[in-house]
C-alpha cells in the first residue's frame, strides 16, 4: 500500500481544491488526444476528431474530460484505498473497453500540464513531486485488474 | 525519418523563441533532481543537493541547466537531422558519463512542465503541447540511440 505523509495529503487536496473539473476536464481529454492521436481508436462514437479544431469544439470530448475528472477526485478522497476505489474501473477498462494501460500514464501526464498551465509557480517543485507520486498510485490503480 | 508537418514546424519555433534557456533551464533540471531524486547520482560534483532549497538555489545546477537547455537549440535548428545532430552527445552520456537513458524522458518532462507553467493555457496550447512533446521525444531518442 502507498504511504502517504500529512504533508502529501495536504498538498495533494490543495492541488486539487484548485482544480475546476468543468474547466480543466475538458481541455485535459482534448490534450490526449490532440497530444497522443493514437487514443483516438477508443472514441470512434465521439464524431468528428479529425482536426484540433474539431476535439478542442467537440462536446462529447468535454464531457468525457468531466467524468474523467470526476473519478479523479475518488482518489484524492481515497489515498490510502486507491486499489480497491478503482478495481470496479480498471476491471471495466480492461475487460469491456480493452484499453491499453500505458494510456493512464498518458493521461496523468496532460493532467499534470494542465494543472501546470493553470497554476503555473504555485506547482512548485517539491508540490509537483508529490502530485506525480499520486498520479502513479492513480495510474497503478487503474492498472490493477489488467492481467 | 521523422515528419514534421508545417504547423508544427512553426509551433516549435514559436515556443523556442519564447524561451529564455537562462530560466527554464535550471528550473527543469532542479525539477529533475527533485522529482526524480536518483538522478543526483549524475551529479555528485555539484555540491549541496541535499534539501529542496539547496537545490534550487545551487549555481552549478542553474548552470548546467541552462547548458543543457541551451543544447536544444541545436535541435531546433537542425529538426530534420536530429539523430545525427546528437550521435556525438549521445555517445558522451552513454561511455563517458553512463547516464541511464530514461533520464532524459523525465528530463523531457520536467521541461514540458516548466513550458507550461511559463506560459499557461493560451500560448502552450494543446497543439503547441502536441509539437513540442514530439520535438523532445525526437530528442530523447536520438540522445538514447548510441547506447549499446
Amino acid at each position: 500500500m502507498v504511504k502517504w505523509t500529512e504533508l502529501e495529503r495536504s498538498t495533494v487536496k490543495a492541488i486539487w481544491e484548485k482544480v475546476d473539473i468543468d474547466e480543466i476536464g475538458p481541455q485535459i481529454w482534448a490534450r490526449v488526444l490532440i497530444v497522443y492521436p493514437w487514443t483516438e481508436r477508443y472514441f470512434g462514437s465521439f464524431g468528428d476528431l479529425f482536426t484540433i479544431t474539431a476535439i478542442l469544439k467537440n462536446d462529447k470530448v468535454a464531457a468525457h474530460g468531466k467524468v474523467v475528472l470526476k473519478a479523479l477526485d475518488k482518489a484524492v478522497n481515497n489515498m490510502d484505498n486507491m486499489k480497491r476505489t478503482y478495481a470496479d474501473l480498471s476491471q471495466l477498462h480492461f475487460q469491456k473497453l480493452e484499453v491499453d494501460p500505458d494510456s493512464f500514464r498518458l493521461l496523468a501526464d496532460c493532467i499534470t500540464i494542465t494543472i501546470a498551465c493553470k497554476l503555473k509557480s504555485a506547482l512548485s517543485p517539491q508540490s509537483q513531486a508529490i502530485w506525480q507520486k499520486f498520479l502513479y498510485a492513480v495510474v497503478d490503480a487503474m492498472s490493477s485488474q489488467y492481467r | 525519418m521523422v515528419e514534421w508537418t508545417d504547423a508544427e514546424r512553426k509551433a516549435i519555433a514559436s515556443l523556442w523563441g519564447k524561451i529564455d534557456v537562462g530560466e527554464i533551464g535550471p528550473q527543469a533540471l532542479a525539477r529533475l533532481l527533485i522529482v526524480y531524486p536518483w538522478a543526483q547520482r549524475y551529479f555528485k560534483a555539484f555540491g549541496d543537493l541535499s534539501t529542496n532549497a539547496a537545490i534550487m538555489g545551487n549555481p552549478k545546477v542553474a548552470q548546467h541547466g541552462k547548458t543543457v537547455m541551451g543544447g536544444l537549440e541545436n535541435a531546433v535548428k537542425n529538426l530534420d537531422n536530429i539523430k545525427q545532430t546528437y550521435a556525438k552527445l549521445s555517445v558522451m552520456h552513454s561511455e563517458k558519463l553512463h547516464v541511464d537513458p530514461d533520464n532524459f524522458r523525465v528530463l523531457a518532462e520536467c521541461i514540458s512542465l516548466c513550458v507550461a507553467a511559463k506560459f499557461g493555457p493560451s500560448v502552450f496550447t494543446a497543439d503547441a503541447q502536441e509539437a513540442w512533446q514530439k520535438f523532445l521525444a525526437v530528442v530523447v531518442s536520438a540522445l538514447g540511440r548510441q547506447y549499446h
